[in-house]
């Protein structure tokens, strides 16, 4: 639980903005990788931080704000 | 017991900066995944990119419709997904109803209020951004 808090909290304006339209993975405080592809992400991740996991995010470009069953 | 998360900033298409409600969440799938997920208090229901989903290995029922208050609404799929959210010594497991987009749609990952905002009682502080 420490280490996704951890994450999360060093997720900034500048990360959050910077790779919009991307999938980015944080973890010791900075993007570890970022790219189109989630499974490239997944996988790097899965690859060299087994044990710590990072904190995966889809930085949308959006006003996707309210949404309904219909 | 109590806990709070700081708001995120989303660039909007138009270029604008907002600020919104987002949380750190563990996704329990075949792989335990954590995801930065916007905390939607309009959306009935979370929603996650399919390929996420894929990776999840989760599998979803018959197509239904999704609309929003702009744009055609989208064919999705409804699965369950257990989920693990919390801070500091206090996490809860969760199993929530979540919907896929059938096709690559460009969508966030949002977690709506059914399934989850029941257990708990959530405050959105525009003043603080938390």
């Amino acid at each position: 639980m420490k280490n996704i808090i951890n994450n999360f909290d060093s997720v900034s304006e500048e990360i959050m903005t910077n790779y919009a339209g991307e999938w980015i993975a944080v973890g010791d405080g900075k993007v570890i990788l970022h790219s189109k592809s989630l499974k490239d992400v997944n996988s790097f991740t899965k690859t060299n931080y087994p044990k710590k996991r990072a904190l995966i995010g889809k930085i949308t470009e959006a006003n996707l704000s309210v949404l309904s069953i219909c | 017991m109590s806990f709070s998360f700081k708001y995120k900033p989303i660039k909007l298409n138009s270029g604008r900066l907002v600020f919104k409600p987002m949380v750190p969440i563990t996704f329990n799938g075949v792989e335990k995944i954590d995801v930065l997920a916007i905390l939607d208090s309009g959306s009935d229901m979370a929603i996650i990119p399919k390929e996420l989903a894929e990776i999840l290995g989760l599998n979803y029922s018959e197509e239904e419709e999704l609309s929003g208050i702009t744009g055609p609404p989208i064919k999705v799929g409804e699965c369950k997904l257990e989920i693990t959210f919390g801070k500091n010594r206090e996490s809860y497991n969760l199993e929530i109803p979540v919907l896929v987009p059938q096709s690559d749609e460009n969508v966030p990952i949002i977690i709506g209020r059914i399934g989850f905002s029941e257990h708990f009682k959530i405050t959105f502080s525009e003043l603080e951004e938390k």
